[in-house]
């Protein structure tokens, strides 16, 4: 029962927090935070699977790219953009995915880093998408009724509503046999090949949605941001989604990206480190949570032997 | 694939339906034969035991049934069809099982869950339902944890089922991989050094196992160190040596047969009661 | 195109390429024998060529021995990265890669700070052409190929005539059967990435007076280098040659052919090879390590 009144809660404060939050910058972090866990998030699902990628930042440019180009080139409504856009990153992502998902291990990792660096190359050398100066004055979303989209306000409630989406959707892929394979191919692909599950294809499958959620994200960026240049979709903040993940824990698909893009997105505000710095503070704790919490922080609660029956929890859990 | 089958009173017909059969089965790594020209077949519902001295080939014939290895020559037939190069998945859901030599488990997850991931060909609600919860697959979830129980028990590690695998003791662990390799409901089961690492009393409870699961219709072949407990469970026994078949037959032919014993001395083997 | 002309591009290519197959060399190594994916490789060929700016330009340094120097920092502040970090994640592929991810941060904006954003650079050493045939070709960059070509035999030499080369080919075949052996396999990991970032710390040194120094360059040469392991393979040191010399020839030719768009026709092999070898021209799909 405590659990579920912590939720509410919790859910309650989510939803009025325009009202508590005053400032329309720290509204701005705030939606920041909620793409980023969408990134993050998509980072873990490929992981669940036993794939690192350092490439996830290219398909939230090809959802961003996508979606800036049906509106204003085609004039199409936002509305109709986002679904479109999510679509476009599937394909790229099938045609990409099909090729890589077949080397799995350390080549996957230096391919998705390679593509990564290749779409941005691309989007910044074609004139057509703006070049690496980008493109800029992306309109907002199309009004629905009185709603504007202007305000900060609203934006966020769309990202709100995008994210719990994405969370329901993943929650739902975890607890079904599709994740089930998919764990079964993370901790031992051996197995799970004498199980009959098709490696190439589940990879894949995984590949795709984590993409096409980039995707998304990466529309509704676009449209709330207003602009966007090559520059931002960077192997180094493919990187930093990585970061997200691992601060929160690998082994939470759903929690740990919240809880690690939570830290990341919030925590520079309060350390007030110069920009130049910060890097190697980030890098540095990297490195201090690789050697003595490689679980993340959400492995804290396993390593003090208080908490054992909390663990032993129903058999299909979402962990591990 | 009609055979006769020397010697083997115990399938009744002189002429019976093998259920795998490989011919001219070769695979070289390197320069080297791993298996060279073998031909062996596997009856319906019977114990088959593969013994023969450390890099006979033993492992390596499993590795190329199971689909994880490509066999340089040859054909492997299973229930009449030609699975020669399948990849190591679509041989599962063809029926093939396998529990593995050293303890390949899914080590961070309960035993229960172990068991439970195995059963991932064998749902109807699969894909889009699984993924939407609907009422029948959650039901057909129902169903299955209840399948799960069912080997758990079977097998004897009810009582364990929420311990981690890597927190096993070796023998339960090796258990477990058979558990999860029932799950699958195969038509064959390749069991790769069960009884490895056993003490006696285990040796006899897993052998008796062997035998039940034989009975719910599992053809077995059985790679083994332990010849006293092959010659005990098995209906009839090939032996391995370099890459080839010298010897072929019931458990009492075997143990009599010069070559074989020959090959085991030879090899400096520490080998439990070949010579009898 | 006039033979001259050819040369020119041919020997450009050669010596391009010859400083990707060092450094790629260096990261294969420490793949296949120490099994770490080292992310911050790059950053060692960044701070080889620092090493040797500051000792050569600032402690007026003959500049052979500025390589040299260089090298051996480089190769004990990998042993340290190796005893304080990798050793205890060894093997598992994201841990190496979120901690190598880490130092590489560190480095870079280590040296950013210290050396602050303006480029930097050595005076030639090598300076004038040559002829060979109809072409005038620039000393310096024979001078390249030489020094690589060089320090590649060296490194042949390690890995097949010498003691610790044996043990470290033998490490890779098999961990276990290598410690059964004898072999102290802590200590040839260590080594291993000593040598491999030192090949990479060798070639910052030899391109200082050729490229300017600034601190991301780690970062373009670690994309260079990863594109040669895709056309290469991760297994094998002779992948890493032909992978370089085919990066580094398809760069110098293509830049003659299309200009700026000579990366089109980069990514157009790349792209080719892994949709027909995935593994590399001489590697093979591995299942998960």
């Amino acid at each position: 029962m405590k659990e579920v009144t912590v939720f509410i809660l919790f859910g309650i404060l989510i939803l009025l927090l325009p009202l508590i939050l005053k400032s329309p910058y720290q509204m701005h972090l705030i939606i920041m935070l909620c793409i980023n866990i969408i990134l993050a998030m998509s980072f873990a699902m490929l992981f669940s699977t036993g794939l690192i990628t350092i490439g996830a930042a290219a398909f939230w440019a090809v959802g961003a790219y996508a979606s800036t180009l049906f509106v204003m080139n085609l004039n199409i409504s936002f509305w109709l953009a986002l679904p479109l856009a999510s679509v476009t990153t599937g394909v790229i992502a099938l045609v990409f995915g099909s090729i890589i998902v077949r080397t799995p291990g350390v080549a996957f990792v230096v391919q998705t880093m390679v593509i990564n660096m290749i779409v941005v190359q691309a989007l910044g050398q074609i004139d057509f998408l703006g070049g690496w100066g980008g493109i800029l004055g992306i309109p907002r979303p199309n009004p629905i009724g009185p709603i504007k989209f202007v305000s900060k306000t609203h934006s966020y409630y769309l990202i709100l509503f995008l994210l719990l989406l994405t969370i329901v959707l993943f929650y739902a892929l975890y607890s079904s046999r599709i994740g089930r394979a998919w764990r079964s191919i993370r901790l031992n692909p051996r197995l799970a090949q004498t199980l009959g599950i098709n490696l190439f294809r589940y990879r894949l499958l995984a590949f795709i949605i984590a993409s096409v959620s980039a995707g998304w994200a990466g529309s509704f960026y676009a449209h709330y941001f207003g602009t966007i240049e090559p520059g931002t979709f960077s192997v180094f903040k493919s990187i930093y989604i990585q970061i997200y993940s691992i601060l929160g824990g690998l082994n939470f698909y759903i929690m740990g990206p919240i809880v690690g893009a939570f830290i990341m997105t919030l925590m520079p505000e309060f350390l007030r480190v110069g920009k130049e710095i910060e890097p190697i503070l980030t890098g540095g704790i990297l490195v201090l949570l690789v050697i003595f919490l490689p679980g993340g922080i959400l492995s804290i609660p396993e390593r003090i032997s208080f908490f054992p029956k909390m663990l032993q929890d129903a058999s299909s859990s979402s962990r591990g | 694939m009609l055979r006769p089958v020397a010697g083997d009173e115990r399938c009744g017909l002189k002429f019976v339906m093998t259920l795998l059969e490989t011919r001219s089965l070769s695979k070289y790594f390197g320069g080297l034969a791993a298996i060279s020209q073998l031909d062996l077949d596997v009856c319906p519902l019977e114990i088959l035991g593969l013994i023969g001295p450390n890099g006979a080939g033993k492992t390596t014939l499993f590795n190329v049934l199971n689909g994880f290895q490509k066999p340089n020559e040859g054909r492997v037939i299973f229930k009449g069809q030609d699975i020669t190069g399948l990849k190591a998945h679509k041989i599962a859901q063809l029926g093939i099982g396998r529990a593995f030599q050293a303890s390949t488990l899914f080590m961070r997850l309960t035993v229960f869950d172990n068991v439970f991931n195995g059963f991932h060909m064998n749902y109807k609600e699969g894909g889009w339902r699984s993924f939407l919860h609907t009422p029948r697959a959650r039901k057909e979830e129902r169903n299955i944890k209840q399948r799960v129980m069912e080997i758990l028990e079977f097998m004897g590690l009810a009582e364990s089922k929420d311990q981690l695998a890597q927190n096993l003791p070796y023998g339960h662990q090796k258990i477990l991989g058979v558990c999860i390799a029932l799950a699958t409901e195969p038509t064959l089961l390749l069991l790769d050094e069960p009884l490895n690492g056993m003490n006696p009393e285990e040796t006899s409870t897993v052998l008796d196992l062997l035998n039940k699961v034989r009975e719910k219709g599992i053809t077995i072949l059985l790679v083994e160190h332990n010849i006293d407990a092959v010659m005990r469970i098995c209906d009839r026994i090939v032996v391995l040596n370099h890459g080839k078949k010298i010897a072929e037959g019931l458990p009492r032919e075997i143990g009599n047969n010069k070559e074989v014993i020959d090959a085991y001395l030879g090899a400096d083997e520490e080998v439990d009661g070949i010579v009898s | 195109m006039t033979s001259a002309l050819f040369t020119q591009l041919l020997v450009n290519g050669l010596a391009t390429g010859m400083v990707y197959v060092l450094i790629a060399s260096g990261l294969i190594l420490v793949l296949g024998v120490a099994r770490i994916f080292n992310f911050a490789h790059g950053e060692f060929y960044m701070l080889g060529a620092y090493a040797t700016f500051a000792l050569c330009q600032v402690l007026q340094v003959n500049f052979f021995i500025s390589i040299i120097l260089s090298m051996f920092v480089v190769a004990l502040l990998a042993a340290i990265c190796y005893r304080l970090i990798f050793h205890h994640i060894r093997g598992n592929l994201l841990l190496c890669a979120a901690a190598s991810m880490g130092l590489s941060m560190m480095f870079e904006r280590g040296a950013l700070v210290s050396f602050g954003t303006q480029e930097r650079g050595l005076p030639s050493v090598f300076t004038g052409v040559m002829a060979i045939g109809d072409a005038a070709l620039p000393v310096e960059k024979i001078a390249v190929i030489l020094l690589c070509v060089a320090i590649m035999l060296g490194l042949y030499y390690l890995l097949m005539r010498t003691k610790l080369g044996k043990a470290m080919r033998a490490v890779k075949l098999d961990t276990e059967v290598a410690a059964l052996q004898g072999i102290n396999t802590t200590m040839v990991y260590a080594l291993a990435m000593a040598v491999g970032c030192s090949l990479a710390g060798l070639a910052g040194g030899i391109i200082a007076p050729l490229f300017s120094i600034t601190p991301n360059m780690g970062h373009a040469m670690l994309l260079k280098c990863f594109m040669v392991l895709i056309v290469g393979g991760l297994e094998s040191m002779l992948g890493g040659v032909v992978g370089g010399l085919v990066i580094g020839m398809t760069l110098s030719f293509g830049y003659y052919i299309l200009g700026g768009l000579s990366e089109i026709l980069l990514f157009s092999i790349i792209g080719m090879i892994l949709v027909f070898k995935p593994g590399g021209l001489f590697g093979e799909v591995v299942e998960d390590v």
